[in-house]
């Protein structure tokens, strides 16, 4: 027996997203604002300001997935000038954010049209064959963009012992692209689908 | 479209609104409306009993086929 379609089961779950989805990107705007300003003001800002003494880095620790790193141990001391590393980690958290921004306001659309009761629109499918596209193109650009950063760091701090930093790209940002644009041709089916529906009295 | 129409002119014998007929049929104006101008693609064989009940004709007394263009405007 066919089970009657009831949006009222999946009504909460719409306002928690959309609730979510929305202070996100608002909170990621201002972010990105902060770190934008802060990538002009150091650009700006002399040279000869940015001199930064590795003996401040005393007692400070970090922890890595199940590591825990004193920065001490890894830095040599001395006197360094840390322009540079701050504008490639403005940068890098530029494209971070971006990117992030990027899939959150395309999330927010999708619900936004869920919640009107057309899920399956041609914009729709439009929307997440572009976020397919963003996790594509992010499994190279965020990788290229956070090496950039570590690199600089590990240059810059002349990092005790043979320090590499390798450039990858990420294989689950590909294969999450590849699915979100089958999911993109899917929502395009149902839309025409939905478009013959629509016309059938 | 090859198919067309001819609701304007059943609802014109039964001295019928084309509001009445939809109240009846159970579908909106905005809906028949469309199915009276031809811009439907397709109807329902519910629907299309419905109307024949209602206006006491065939499905042919409603439907017809021309090969030749029409347009709606003629009527």
């Amino acid at each position: 027996m066919k089970e009657n379609f009831s949006k009222e089961k999946y009504e909460g779950i719409f306002k928690i997203t959309h609730f979510c989805v929305k202070w996100l990107v608002r909170i990621l705007y201002v972010a990105m604002i902060v770190v934008v300003i802060g990538l002009v003001a150091v650009l700006f800002i002399p040279r000869s300001n940015f001199s930064f003494n590795t003996n401040q880095l005393e007692d400070i620790s970090f922890q890595f997935y199940n590591l825990f790193v004193r920065i001490e141990d890894f830095v040599s001391e001395g006197t360094y000038n840390i322009k540079s590393v701050l504008l490639i980690a403005g940068v890098s958290g530029v494209v971070n954010i971006g990117f992030i921004q990027l899939i959150l306001i395309g999330i927010r659309k999708l619900i936004l049209k869920v919640k009107e009761g057309s899920p399956f629109d041609f914009k729709n499918a439009e929307v997440l064959r572009r976020m397919g596209m963003f996790f594509i193109a992010g499994s190279i650009v965020l990788p290229l963009a956070n090496t950039a950063m570590m690199s600089t760091l590990v240059h810059t701090f002349n990092v005790i012992g043979e320090s590499r930093v390798n450039f990858a790209i990420d294989l689950q940002f590909v294969f999450m692209g590849l699915l979100i644009m089958v999911l993109a041709y899917v929502f395009s089916y149902g839309s025409y689908l939905q478009e013959e529906h629509d016309s059938t009295v | 479209m090859p198919i067309i129409t001819r609701l304007d002119r059943l609802l014109a014998e039964h001295k019928m609104q084309l509001s009445e007929l939809a109240d009846q049929v159970g579908i909106s104006l905005a809906n028949l409306s469309n199915l009276k101008t031809g811009k439907v693609k397709a109807i329902r064989f519910s629907t299309l009993e419905k109307i024949c009940e209602i206006l006491q004709c065939q499905p042919g007394d409603i439907l017809e086929y021309s090969q030749e263009p029409f347009s709606y405007s003629e009527e």
